[in-house]
């Protein structure tokens, strides 16, 4: 009973600079790093919480944001049971880019992937560049959780990512998502032969041989 | 047999551990023989740790190889099937694996399965499991003496992993930092990353009860235990005597009644287990003496033949919750086991988070039960016997998200409580005559009777109620009495007096204090009854707090679960090539560190996106392999264009950019971008490409010459190199036998990509090489394999082969026409230049047809150099092969 009853996989997306690995570190390590190098390639963080009563492990896959790396990342997309767009809401650019992110992450995940937004950086609310009520419009009309953070204070940080978690149960239980479809991104501790593993060889990436 | 076997075991195990058992099996009838053992170190403090070995067997050697080393811990199981077949089963990854074996020698087989099964009963005894192996508390031998072999030690990884990391980080010199949360941990963070499931749930677990004080507190609860043998006394006693008794007015948390001999014990009696008018009539006197229902709640009131047993509580602590989880059994051990006139009632409750039981007792009476064999067995046979007569479900405490971890659940037996109450009829007498008996008594010597109390001599002795306390009665002997008199024994048996009637008590958390201990004197029975008040200190859990200690030992395993995520560093984020020459090979290296606490495994992906693939023009070496936490190595990167990459970059712009997955097992994924130049050129274009080309080939993406139709009749390129030949090297000796200069190769290769003139220093060798050279990268031959076919069936016919070649496509039938009157013009010049028709063919033959004898297909393995050309991988044969002949034909003739 107390060992986690699910593995739930989340991707973090967005620019590069939004703070996606600072969100990482806050919700994983409760701290934040204030020189974050930029993440070339893929990093992970786990932690063990509790959703609805149920013990639950999210598996964080946190992604480089440089537009150059586009294409290798989507390829992590597949599997996710959450993905956490992230932007910064003192930097238009990066709000303006969502419509990308966005369809990107709609094409390489399943349709039961539950998608969260991200406004980070709330500590820095004087300089801000998108309003909460543009998000909220964005992101109610495309279907996607939306809440205002800050990776610096942790301030919603942790409701951000159990929100996501809490959908994602639901989905479980109302059966919209099928724990037995193959990229589900559930790994229920019933069905563990094909429980995800960090760092697997994307999807696409057949063995290679050089 | 056995006996070689057994030296080649110890040829291969450490000196430090023996062989306790060997045998060799096979997985079917017909596999490769295995040779498996039970292996345990010499030392006496591990000797108790054995592991079973699987050793392969070399081909070519008498020498064993160990191949699996799995350590016989509590789950291990082995099992015979049947006809020499046998299966042995364990945890593996939280999976039960099991392995069948065939063995032949069955003479062998049941010593040495009986040798395996001691091993587990040890192991069992022990407490060997996964987490003591992970911890190193067991079987920290095996990884310390066999972690070299290679083989094995993947094996064991697999089922001591943690172990395993944890060991080799430390030999290697990496020093952890635990930081402030993870510092108070006992356990090595090396190994949490692999703790889930179970082993997480049961960590957990364990810290809890390592911070117990943080979240619980002690609260006092009083409780008080009254025993009387009542002798079946017709009816039960006035309230005011009971209250005598029980207490007046009573402030206790916890009141206990037992009583035995509530019926008379005949026979009809004996049989009849439940409850009676007795009982009943007891249950009222006892309440109403004790103020139920306002003061105090039944909890229990239960009769099992003569013994009753009554608890009840103080309301408040029922209403509030306090008291939970109450249980009650009855246990009979009088004749037969079956009946009741001897026995036990046990009631369990969970007072805030203590588990409490109360067990009254009518044990067996007679010095007889003072022998192992009576009392003793009778005891043990009571406080072992299980309790969960309900169907075990039990209801833990509301709240707190980490209750889970405390253990509330009931114990399964009496002696997996925290404080427990034994009392009643013990039925233990005094070790002398009656008259001594009378005489202490009279004296007043209580202590001295004590001394000759049968419990309390065997109890001094270790023999029963281990663990358990009484305090000296400074009462009379409660038995035995003439009912209704103050008189001991007047009846012919004339017994002699004793502490029959005692209450003990066995506090293993928290705290007991007895406050009173003493004897009333009612005189209906022939026991006198007694009583002891107790003052207990019980855990109670702070959910509140337990929620957040509970958080912060989740939330420091996650921590440590991060912190042990294989990564890794590259101390370079993009590697650029500049410009990149066809068959020039260019290196650059990069460091790889495990920046990690644990080993990784990485790879380097390089096919990662489809088109455009770098694993054409790139490698990596090594492009994958294991890193200890801390070790670093250099990762070499090399970019070569060869024929095949050429041709297959030649469509796209010279900027290459690739992004390399550097990918960890389990961990982390790296991306490197890889930047190059490719140079266009024209080797590895087809011939059909090369004529439609007017311009150099390096600036034909700035002429787009390609597209206005205009066809040269011949390709530049050959056309260049051959009349430098023709210019410079008729008379050369080295033409077309020895090897082209690789710096000059290089530099006759731009100067045809680039239309740039030769310069004069370049050896007519060089040329013929870069000629050979150009016409090998070609995608086909000159000579197209179809017409080579035709060719060769006519090889004999002069006529009939020129018929068949003149049918080529033109270009290919102007290239070969040039270069055969090239060759021809050569071929004029013998005399200087040493050639001879017959070497021309052999050289040809290969160039230009790609005959099946020689594969020219791959590019050269040795790209180091570019020393390879032309007649390096021919070999000279003394017979004319049919493509030789057909060139002799081109190269004799005059046509």
């Amino acid at each position: 009973m107390s060992q986690f009853e699910y593995i739930f996989k989340y991707i973090i997306i967005g620019d590069m600079g939004v703070g996606k690995s600072c969100l990482l570190q806050q919700f994983t390590e409760k701290r934040f790093p204030e020189d974050q190098p930029h993440t070339i390639g893929i990093e992970f963080g786990t932690r063990v919480c509790e959703v609805n009563g149920k013990v639950i492990k999210l598996q964080i896959w946190d992604t480089a944001g440089q537009e150059r790396f586009r294409a290798v990342t989507r390829s992590y997309y597949r599997g996710a049971a959450g993905a956490i767009m992230v932007y910064d809401i003192t930097t238009r650019s990066s709000f303006n880019h969502l419509a990308t992110w966005l369809t990107d992450a709609r094409n390489h995940t399943n349709p039961s992937t539950v998608m969260m937004l991200i406004g980070n950086k709330l500590d820095m609310a004087k300089q801000r560049e998108v309003s909460f009520e543009e998000a909220d419009a964005f992101a109610k009309d495309n279907g996607l959780i939306y809440l205002e953070a800050s990776a610096k204070t942790g301030q919603n940080v942790e409701e951000a990512f159990l929100r996501t978690a809490r959908k994602i149960y639901e989905n479980i239980q109302s059966g919209a998502l099928d724990l037995n479809a193959a990229e589900s991104g559930v790994v229920s501790n019933r069905t563990r032969s094909n429980r995800i593993k960090a760092g697997q060889t994307p999807t696409n990436a057949s063995s290679c041989s050089c | 047999m056995k006996t070689t076997l057994e030296d080649r075991v110890h040829k291969i195990i450490s000196s430090e551990d023996s062989c306790r058992a060997i045998i060799e099996v096979r997985k079917t009838k017909n596999s490769h023989p295995r040779v498996i053992a039970v292996i345990c170190p010499l030392d006496s403090t591990s000797h108790t740790e054995c592991a079973l070995f699987t050793f392969k067997s070399r081909v070519f050697s008498s020498k064993l190889m160990i191949r699996n080393i799995v350590p016989i811990l509590m789950d291990f199981k082995a099992e015979l099937l049947g006809d020499g077949q046998f299966e042995i089963s364990f945890q593996k990854k939280n999976k039960l694996k099991k392995v069948g074996y065939v063995c032949q020698d069955v003479a062998f087989l049941g010593s040495f399965l009986q040798t395996l099964l001691n091993a587990q009963q040890i192991a069992s005894s022990c407490k060997f499991d996964t987490l003591s192996v992970a911890t190193g508390k067991s079987h920290a031998w095996v990884l310390a003496r066999y972690s070299e072999e290679d083989q094995a030690i993947k094996h064991v990884y697999n089922i001591i992993q943690m172990n395993v990391t944890g060991k080799l980080s430390t030999q290697d010199g990496f020093s952890r930092t635990a930081s402030g949360a993870n510092a108070q941990l006992s356990i090595d963070p090396i190994i949490v990353s692999f703790l889930t499931g179970a082993a997480r749930s049961e960590w957990i677990h364990r810290q809890l009860m390592q911070r117990e004080d943080e979240f619980t507190e002690l609260r006092p609860v009083s409780v008080k235990i009254c025993s009387w043998n009542v002798g079946a006394v017709q009816g039960p006693v006035s309230a005011s005597q009971l209250q005598q008794w029980l207490g007046k007015d009573n402030d206790c948390d916890l009141i206990s009644v037992g009583l035995q001999e509530v019926v008379k014990l005949n026979t009809n009696a004996l049989m009849v287990k439940e409850s009676s008018s007795e009982s009943r009539a007891w249950l009222e006197a006892i309440s109403s003496a004790i103020g139920v229902p306002d003061k105090y709640m039944v909890l229990v009131s239960r009769q099992y033949v003569g013994i009753y047993h009554f608890l009840a509580a103080r309301r408040e602590l029922l209403v509030n919750g306090v008291i939970r989880d109450v249980q009650c059994k009855a246990a009979g051990c009088g004749i037969l086991g079956q009946f009741g006139n001897k026995g036990a009632i046990s009631i369990r409750a969970t007072v805030y988070n203590s588990g409490i039981c109360f067990v009254c007792s009518h044990l067996a009476a007679g010095k007889t039960q003072v022998a192992a064999e009576s009392g003793g067995s009778d005891l043990h046979q009571l406080s072992s016997s299980s309790l969960s007569s309900n169907d075990g479900s039990s209801i833990g405490p509301d709240g707190g998200n980490y209750s889970e971890y405390y253990p509330t659940d009931v114990p399964a037996t009496i002696e997996g409580h925290d404080i427990i109450f034994w009392y009643g009829d013990l039925n233990y007498r005094i070790e002398a005559g009656r008259q001594r008996v009378l005489e202490l008594i009279q004296g007043g010597s209580l202590e001295e009777l004590y001394n000759l109390d049968q419990l309390f001599q065997q109890r001094m002795e270790g023999n029963v109620f281990l663990g358990y306390k009484e305090t000296r009665p400074n009462f009379l002997p409660t038995y035995k009495y003439d009912a209704g008199t103050d008189d001991y024994d007047t009846s012919e048996k004339q017994r002699a007096p004793a502490w029959c009637d005692r209450i003990l008590w066995n506090c293993k958390r928290g705290s007991c204090k007895q406050e009173h201990y003493a004897r009333h004197e009612l005189t209906a029975s022939d026991h006198r009854p007694v009583s002891a008040k107790f003052n207990l200190e019980v855990t109670r859990v702070l959910t509140d707090k337990l929620s957040q200690v509970g958080e912060q030992v989740s939330r420091s395993l996650d921590h440590m679960d991060n912190q042990c995520t294989p990564n890794v560093e590259l101390d370079i984020k993009s590697i650029n090539f500049y410009d990149v020459h066809y068959r020039c090979t260019q290196k650059q290296s990069a460091m790889l560190r495990n920046t990690g606490q644990v080993f990784v495994h990485y790879r380097f992906i390089l096919d990662f996106l489809k088109e455009n693939s770098a694993k054409r023009w790139l490698s990596i070496e090594p492009r994958y392999g294991l890193l200890m936490p801390g070790e670093s190595r250099s990762i070499t990167f090399k970019v070569r264009v060869g024929d095949e990459a050429a041709r297959v970059l030649r469509g796209i712009k010279q900027e290459l950019q690739e992004t390399l997955v550097l990918q960890v097992e389990g961990g982390n994924t790296l991306f490197v971008s890889i930047t190059a130049r490719c140079l266009a050129t024209a080797y590895g274009r087809g011939l059909d490409e090369l004529v439609t080309h007017r311009y150099p080939i390096r600036y034909s993406g700035i002429h787009v010459d390609g597209k206005s139709g205009k066809v040269m009749p011949l390709p530049k390129e050959v056309w260049r190199l051959a009349g430098a030949i023709f210019e410079r090297g008729l008379k050369d000796d080295n033409i077309f036998l020895k090897y082209g200069e690789p710096k000059e190769l290089l530099e006759i290769r731009e100067c045809v990509d680039t239309g740039a003139p030769f310069a004069d220093h370049l050896a007519p060798a060089s040329f013929a090489a870069a000629l050979i050279q150009l016409l090998r990268s070609l995608p086909n031959p000159v000579i197209p394999p179809e017409v080579r076919v035709e060719c060769v069936k006519q090889h004999q016919s002069k006529e009939r082969c020129f018929r068949i070649l003149s049918q080529m496509p033109p270009i290919n039938l102007s290239v070969l026409v040039y270069l055969v009157s090239l060759l021809r013009e050569l071929l004029k010049h013998r005399e200087e230049n040493k050639l001879s028709p017959e070497t021309l063919a052999l050289i040809f033959s290969a160039v230009l047809m790609y005959p099946e004898t020689v594969d020219l297909s791959v590019d050269d393995p040795s790209s180091e150099g570019e020393l390879m050309t032309i007649s390096d991988d021919i070999e000279p044969r003394a017979d004319l092969t049919k493509e030789q002949a057909i060139l002799l034909h081109l190269l004799r003739s005059d046509g």
